[in-house]
């Protein structure tokens, strides 16, 4: 008899827990969903890595908060083609800080750019995690869609570690070193990406715990980025500088040969009492290889920090972070990208009608 | 290694996996002095010496102490004990704050730093060792003769590097009977445990990453900003200290050791005095025992007692680091005990009058404003961070705004927590004791698990009391 009602005690807890299991899963569901994120929005590329899946959503969370919707091409962006569009197109690409998940669409840079020059169409190609040394490929793939007019290429102060810690294939003319392509190749693990991609579709909390897993596995060897001590151009890091540079010729040179390029640079500023700011010394190298690499080419080239400084002087308010993260670091919020599409203009040099 | 580590969870499964194969209880005592050891060296295995070395000191100047009536001699060993003790500790901790301000104070261009390396815990197991020598002549408990048994209580894992500080009356006791792995005390353990993790995961971890920019740089923020952090900090050091306590705590339960309460909601605190008997309980009545009653107590008269508070309090501010802004902050500790006293005397009669709400309501914003504005200079680097926070704290400062969503919706949950207490202690008191097999509780705890998981942030930063 005490057997029958220890066993039958044992699958009352069984049972018990498996519901409150259940209950906790639906309810971690449910928080998720309303304050973190929605379920993985992403699709598996084999030269990009992955893709936003088209047209769905997207909810961010951790700087900012704001709901986005991709269209059918998987970008932050409405609907545009050279077929329908009676404008000239501008493709602009980037990555995070382009893409500009933190703020609602209609505040990111390339779409106030949009509203008040009313003769351009512009195409918001940016993806976050998008390195310079994959560009190319988005600039091909897109502009067989749009035949863009112009190009704007937005580097900011963190492709630098980009583009250092990338794992394409490089080949080079034997003859004088000069690089011949960049083979993209597809990311170890790929297939398994594929079918974790699939699940986390289903629930926002896997999603949640699969991005959790796996920057845990990125904080192990990611570096620093805003380093502000490195100095790039000297000793022993001079091999990768060059490095660096020559990728960035390669991708100029490609992206130029489909539209006329522009290229715009956002630095990273250190901000100081009574509205100083100054460039962190990596950014400003960066900035200087670019600006040289540009100059050779005769690329248009415009960096956002004049901009950046003086709107923070007049404001008191950074350009860039957001209250719930960190508000001196991070992304561009509404004042940056504000900032950034009056210095995009500038650069531009439009001259439309302006909108009634 | 610190609890919250996957490191630790597997020390931890291991050392269960052990004692419960093991049932003698000398091979279980002697497994847990290998685990702390173990769990100490993973930090740096040469400082195992130095603990073992500690103990086996303190250990025999008690045999020594016990072992003759003389008073001479028991001073003497007595001495010999603390000398080493304190030694010892004012080596690693204090050394190279003492050379870097004689050199400043000698005006010497000296490029010249001790960097001395700390033992983490040092401030913790010397008291501990100091207290067993010290009631042992003051006969208040008997000589430990085995010398495992008292290696054991000052290297315990659960509470070896950040407290709470146990006395040898209250730990060797525990040693004598039988150590019992039960389930019952493995699941209150754990729903202990699981308090802590959410104190020092869920609120200090989250309100680090507002704190720190903001600390770091002070002259960049507004008045408003710098008020709402130094409100968060006094959140984060008490979830932060208060979790890591309750953690120690709760693996203490599930090997079946009962430590020392540490914390008991030092926010609801009316007066300092009252502060103090609910912050750091350990620590402060170890100073009260040992340091303020030595200095005479309130035996000698006001003045002398005033000066004895401020005395005690300055020294229990250095304890917390070498460095002046902990000395203030003692000291203003000290200063704010004496005053307190000299009040409670001079308003003998009006006992009356501190019944009224609103002599409480001011006495509870008088206590919070000072005991938060006094964490400043607790947390700066250095006095001239302190002077500029003090002074950006004005209304009139300019700077930016920084108001937290997250910041503000924790410090009202801790808020609300601490008004629920207020209200209803008398149904608190009778946690923990619900068992874990009723479906609610279960329930909880998984709750409780789930946030942490959905809202602990990516880096969690180290225990703030491990720097002491």
């Amino acid at each position: 008899m005490t057997k029958n009602n220890q066993s039958r005690g044992n699958i009352h807890n069984i049972i018990s827990f498996t519901c409150i299991g259940f209950l906790l899963f639906i309810l971690g569901e449910i928080i998720v969903r309303a304050f973190i994120t929605f379920p993985v929005s992403s699709v598996p590329d084999r030269e990009l890595g992955w893709l936003r899946k088209p047209n769905s959503v997207f909810f961010y969370t951790k700087e900012g908060r704001a709901i986005n919707t991709f269209n059918s091409m998987g970008f932050n962006d409405d609907e545009l083609s050279a077929v329908q569009s009676k404008n000239s197109i501008l493709l602009v690409l980037g990555d995070s800080f382009t893409e500009a998940l933190q703020v609602p669409k209609s505040k990111n840079f390339t779409s106030i750019v949009e509203n008040k020059a009313n003769c351009v169409d512009v195409f918001n190609g940016g993806r976050a995690d998008l390195s310079p040394i994959q560009y190319h490929v988005v600039a091909n793939r897109l502009s067989k869609v749009l035949s863009p007019n112009a190009i704007i290429l937005t580097i900011n102060y963190g492709d630098i570690d980009d583009i250092n810690s990338n794992d394409a294939e490089i080949v080079r003319d034997p003859n004088n070193g000069n690089i011949q392509s960049i083979i993209l190749q597809e990311k170890k693990l790929h297939w398994l990406r594929i079918k974790v991609d699939y699940i986390s579709s289903k629930s926002a909390l896997i999603t949640f715990l699969g991005r959790r897993l796996k920057a845990i596995d990125l904080n192990l060897d990611r570096t620093d980025s805003l380093d502000t001590t490195a100095i790039i151009s000297e000793g022993k890091e001079r091999e990768n500088y060059y490095k660096i540079q020559d990728i960035l010729e390669y991708e100029l040179d490609v992206i130029e040969s489909i539209a006329p390029l522009y290229v715009l640079y956002i630095p990273a500023l250190e901000y100081q009492p009574n509205g100083k700011s100054f460039s962190t010394i990596k950014s400003e190298e960066f900035e200087l290889m670019i600006a040289e690499t540009t100059s050779k080419k005769k690329i248009p080239f415009l960096s956002v920090k004049k901009h950046m400084q003086e709107i923070y002087q007049k404001t008191k308010k950074p350009p860039v972070g957001f209250s719930n993260n960190n508000i001196l670091t991070g992304h561009l919020n509404e004042i940056g990208h504000q900032t950034v599409a009056s210095a995009l203009l500038e650069l531009l040099d439009i001259k439309c009608i302006d909108r009634v | 290694m610190i609890f919250t580590s996957l490191d630790f969870l597997l020390f931890y499964i291991a050392l269960m996996g052990l004692l419960c194969f093991f049932k003698q209880n000398s091979i279980r005592q002697f497994i847990l002095l290998i685990a702390s050891y173990l769990f100490y060296g993973w930090w740096n295995p040469t400082f195992v010496i130095l603990i073992i070395a500690l103990s086996i000191i303190a250990w025999y100047l008690g045999l020594l102490i016990d072992g003759t009536e003389k008073e001479k001699k028991k001073n003497l060993y007595l001495a010999i004990s603390i000398t080493l003790s304190l030694g010892v500790l004012a080596y690693y901790k204090y050394a190279t704050f003492l050379v870097d301000n004689i050199i400043m104070l000698l005006g010497l261009k000296w490029d010249y730093h001790l960097g001395i390396t700390l033992p983490v815990g040092i401030s913790f197991f010397t008291f501990q060792t100091m207290s067993y020598v010290i009631d042992l002549k003051r006969r208040k408990i008997t000589v430990c003769k085995n010398l495992a048994k008292f290696m054991l209580y000052v290297a315990f894992f659960p509470q070896l590097v950040a407290g709470p500080i146990v006395r040898a009356s209250e730990f060797l006791p525990q040693l004598s009977h039988q150590i019992k792995i039960t389930r019952f005390n493995i699941i209150i353990g754990l729903q202990i445990f699981l308090g802590g993790a959410i104190q020092k995961v869920l609120f200090a971890d989250n309100l680090s990453l507002f704190v720190n920019p903001v600390f770091s740089q002070p002259e960049l923020f507004s008045g408003k900003t710098l008020w709402l952090a130094v409100t968060a900090y006094s959140l984060q050091i008490f979830c932060d200290f208060s979790g890591y306590s309750l953690m120690a705590i709760g693996i203490a339960k599930t090997l079946g050791f009962e430590l020392p309460e540490n914390f008991r909601m030092p926010y609801i605190s009316s007066s300092i005095t009252e502060f103090w008997r609910r912050w750091h309980i350990t620590l402060s009545f170890w100073l009260r025992d040992y340091l303020y009653i030595s200095l005479g107590g309130n035996r000698k008269g006001a003045i002398r007692t005033y000066l004895n508070l401020i005395i005690t309090m300055l020294l229990g501010g250095l304890w917390h680091g070498a460095g002046w802004n902990f000395v203030l902050w003692g000291g203003l500790h000290g200063i704010a005990l004496a005053v307190h006293k000299l009040w409670m005397s001079a308003t003998q009669r009006w006992d009356s009058l501190k019944n009224v709400w609103s002599y409480k309501v001011l006495s509870w914003t008088l206590t919070f404003l000072f005991v938060t504005l006094s964490w400043i200079p607790f947390r700066c680097d250095n006095f001239q961070k302190t002077r500029i926070f003090f002074s950006n704290l004005l209304p009139t400062s300019t700077g930016i705004d920084w108001i937290n969503p997250y910041i503000v919706i924790i410090i009202m949950i801790m808020a609300s927590w601490h008004i629920f207490y207020i209200i209803r202690s008398d149904y608190l008191s009778r946690f923990p004791n619900p068992k874990i097999q009723r479906p609610d509780n279960a329930f909880v705890l998984g709750f409780a698990v789930l946030m942490i998981v959905l809202f602990a942030p990516m880096d969690t930063s180290p225990f703030i009391y491990f720097q002491f």
